[in-house]
């Protein structure tokens, strides 16, 4: 109806404890800057569009503030969420060892969404690897075990920036496509079931 | 006798909407019956559609409602005088022992137990599922009035008629074959013209309306064919239907619930109020040198606490003087101090702090290695110390004094108050004392005055910003009850968490820098009300009254659009609305409860869990006149109430939308 009026084909969500550059990555994804921002409070989106194989998507990515007490709202940002970036900082131990309390909060998001590990700050550890806390090894595993897929960024450098948002388009891609065969199975099925959700769709958006 | 007639429809799907309110049926049965009075009595029962708690309600007083389903037109009074939509309330045994005939037909059924009804049920709706009284009503009307008949081939049809009193009402049908039914009716109202919703478009939606005012209409006959035209459903559209039906009951019954809290939670606010009609003049009057000093007494106490208070509400202090009176607005310094007790006060508040800060310095590097707690506050302080205010130029530079200043208040701070500790935010709520206070100790106990009063919004899921969030949603009721309609029909928006940032902060990231000072010193003067804060809330919800009413889409829409309002806003204007609702607010607090009071006489049969609390408060009310003892009959008790009948539409929407 109106171009403000915009609808998003997946909602993205940031997860990780406070610091670990869940905003930077925000900024170097949607403005391609990198600077220092402030701490998040609540929490901020922003919208990217994202080119498909046949046509272009919109997606959605919420910022969440990684503040322990504010924990609840996370799970109130998380619903309806179909891709969640979990955060941690290669040269923070701690953000790694919390990892878990994210994991947790996979519970409120779509059934179907997928998960990104991220090891951020790589660029930290280029000129001398003493910095790295948590080994690229270990983070692979914490993906493997959490059924995730896994990268090392460094939002500074841009490394793995690109990738990364490859990855999240082609998972979206492959989900939707997935959703649609099963979409049509249930339509020659239930055709008045499919209506209902159509329409409860529409009720609720 | 002779032209009494009764009619009856099955499986209808009824809307009925007023101009205030809209309430959706279920299938139901659909009654028409004239009497000898030539009142025409419409009535209707829901058949399926019950919820859980509905169920439980009704189990604990299943005698009760039998008794109470049908609203029965045997009192001449109200028939002339009323022609409200009533819950139906008493047993119809005095009508069929003097009309007899078809009436006692339909008296018969409705006494009679769910056995009976349940042989209403078509065959392809559930069983278990027995009518819902509480969802039954009857309309008494004598004359009734095709205004419009509005076509969605879509959906239905909507038909607008009006009684002989001008009321309007608006019945919408969702029906199988709709041909059948204009046709019928459009035979029976030529003076509906046709027009399209759209002129230019012939396949837009049709609408048929009256052009001529003059004409009564032949009703029974109208009426009688609306109903036999109705054709049922078949099996799958009423599952469909249902479905839907079922989940726009739930999204009803969940924003009823808020509603009604908020309405409750409105009636047992206690805000401290004061009701002084000026508008500030704020900034050009601020309490400079010479003010303070004419408040001061011969000792250095402030004479009138209160109109200081006042003074600085409307005017705000200037720059210079802030240092100085902030101390008094935190707590710092009690009002009632002598100058020497607040050199006094100053000394050992610069020794307690120094001793609270010590005990973080001592801690050697050892302890600190088996002190994990200590450690984690620490960096989770400096991480956000070096991400706070960094355009701001005090703190720009990169271990600057004040950075440090910083740090180290909230450090000690976080040893100050252990079990509150750090947490986001509070950075944002030190800077602006820091660069007024330009000193650490005095800053730090400034700090812990605003930290007191704020303190239970830090705490772990935060119950004093969810309760402010509440008490917000309540006085938007009161104050802007469309866009507070708009945020409670979405479940999501209705926790109002998008202003979670607004308050946790008190609008710190909404504005400059340097407005901050202005707007919370007149926060906390508490003056016009100690909630005043959510008041501003209020104002700049309502300065976009307009782009909620035409933009609202979802929660991420309002929250994106109230994000980007950052740093757009204008304090001053938001601070004299924010004043002019206040004293908005006081204006309609007695209107909120006399509400309650009709509210409580209309609904008594209607099992709502405020209305018990609602009813003793309301009880003990002087102004109460009406008699207990005859309680029975809701339909006299509001003939006895001739201000309400007066307006007729406002009772429908108590009914059905409380």
């Amino acid at each position: 109806m109106n171009e403000e009026e915009e609808k998003y084909d997946l909602k993205i969500i940031l997860l990780g404890s406070s610091k670990v550059g869940k905003t930077t990555l925000v900024n170097r994804l949607t403005q391609g800057t990198f600077e220092n921002p402030e701490q998040t409070t609540g929490a901020t989106f922003s919208k990217k569009k994202y080119q498909g194989e046949l046509q272009e998507y919109t997606f959605s990515i919420w910022d969440t503030a990684g503040e322990e007490r504010f924990d609840s709202l996370s799970s109130f940002y998380c619903r309806n969420s179909g891709c969640e970036l979990i955060l941690y900082d290669i040269t923070d131990r701690n953000s790694f060892t919390n990892l878990d309390r994210f994991f947790d909060k996979l519970q409120y998001t779509n059934e179907d969404s997928f998960v990104i590990l991220i090891g951020t700050k790589l660029d930290l550890i280029e000129e001398t690897s003493k910095l790295r806390k948590v080994t690229l090894e270990e983070g692979k595993k914490k993906a493997n075990d959490k059924n995730s897929y896994f990268f090392e960024i460094s939002s500074k450098t841009g490394h793995n920036i690109q990738e990364l948002w490859e990855t999240v388009g082609d998972l979206f891609e492959k989900n939707s496509q997935k959703n649609e065969i099963k979409h049509r199975q249930d339509n020659n099925h239930f055709q008045i079931n499919s209506f209902t959700n159509n329409q409860k769709k529409k009720n609720c958006c | 006798m002779t032209n009494e007639y009764w009619f009856e429809e099955k499986d209808v799907f009824l809307e009925i909407s007023s101009n205030t309110s809209t309430k959706k049926f279920l299938p139901g049965v659909l009654r028409l019956s004239t009497d000898s009075r030539d009142q025409t009595v419409l009535s209707w029962v829901q058949l399926i559609g019950r919820t859980q708690q509905e169920e439980t309600n009704e189990n604990n007083k299943t005698n009760q409602k039998l008794e109470s389903d049908w609203c029965v037109v045997d009192n001449p009074n109200g028939l002339q005088k009323s022609n409200i939509l009533n819950i139906p309330e008493s047993i119809p045994e005095k009508k069929s022992k003097n009309n007899g005939n078809s009436h006692e037909n339909i008296a018969n059924k409705d006494i009679n137990s769910h056995n009976k009804e349940l042989n209403h049920i078509p065959d392809y709706l559930p069983r278990s599922d027995p009518y819902i009284a509480d969802r039954s009503f009857s309309l008494q009307v004598s004359r009734f009035e095709m205004i419009k008949i509005f076509e969605n081939r879509s959906e239905g049809y909507s038909i607008n008629f009006c009684t002989e009193n001008k009321e309007e009402f608006h019945l919408f049908f969702l029906l199988g074959e709709p041909n059948t039914l204009l046709e019928a009716i459009l035979k029976d109202n030529p003076q509906l013209e046709k027009s399209h919703k759209d002129s230019n478009d012939p396949n837009s939606p049709k609408i048929y309306s009256k052009i001529s005012t003059e004409k009564p209409l032949k009703t029974k006959s109208t009426l009688q064919n609306i109903w036999s035209s109705v054709k049922k459903y078949s099996k799958k559209q009423v599952e469909v239907l249902q479905q839907q039906f079922k989940a726009t009951n739930e999204e009803e019954e969940f924003q009823k619930q808020i509603i009604s809290q908020d309405e409750s939670r409105l009636e047992n606010l206690n805000l401290e109020i004061r009701n002084i009609k000026t508008i500030g003049t704020r900034g050009n009057m601020a309490v400079n040198e010479e003010i303070w000093k004419g408040f001061l007494d011969e000792n250095g106490r402030v004479k009138n606490p209160t109109q200081l208070q006042k003074i600085i509400f409307y005017n705000g202090i200037d720059p210079k003087m802030r240092q100085l009176i902030w101390k008094f607005l935190l707590g710092y310094f009690p009002m009632e101090s002598t100058e020497e007790e607040r050199e006094e006060i100053q000394k050992t508040k610069k020794r307690l702090y120094q001793q609270v800060k010590t005990q973080w310095e001592n801690i050697i590097p050892e302890q600190e290695k088996n002190f994990r707690k200590y450690r984690q506050r620490k960096t989770q302080i400096e991480k956000d110390v070096y991400r706070t205010d960094r355009v701001i130029g005090i703190f720009s530079e990169d271990n600057s004094p004040s950075m440090m200043m910083m740090r180290d208040i909230l450090l000690t701070y976080s040893f100050y108050n252990f079990d509150l500790g750090f947490v986001q935010g509070m950075a944002d709520l030190l800077t602006p004392i820091i660069s007024v206070m330009q000193n650490e100790e005095d800053s730090f106990w400034c700090f812990v005055g605003l930290m007191k009063r704020v303190e239970t919004y830090f705490l772990k899921n935060q119950p004093g910003l969810r309760e402010d969030m509440l008490i917000l949603r309540s006085l938007l009721k009161l104050l802007d009850p469309e866009i507070y309609n708009i945020f409670v029909s979405d479940r999501r928006s209705s926790e109002f968490i998008f202003c979670f940032r607004w308050l946790l902060v008190c609008f710190k990231r909404e504005f400059a820098f340097n407005e901050i000072p202005l707007l919370w010193e007149v926060v906390w003067t508490d003056f016009l009300s100690d909630k005043f804060h959510l008041f501003i809330a209020v104002a700049i919800l309502q300065v976009n009254h307009d782009y909620f009413i035409a933009k609202y889409q979802d929660f991420d829409s309002i929250l994106d659009f109230l994000n980007n309002l950052s740093g757009r806003l204008d304090l001053v204007s938001l601070l004299n609305n924010a004043e002019l609702l206040v004293q908005n607010y006081t204006q309609k607090i007695p209107l909120v409860f006399e509400k309650a009071k009709n509210k409580l006489i209309t609904l008594e049969n209607v099992s709502s869990p405020n209305i018990d609390s609602d009813k003793n408060r309301i009880d003990n009310l002087p102004q109460k006149s009406h008699d207990k003892s005859n309680n029975e009959k809701v339909l006299k008790r509001s003939t006895s109430q001739p201000e309400r009948n007066s307006n007729k539409i406002v009772g429908i929407s108590k009914l059905y939308h409380v």
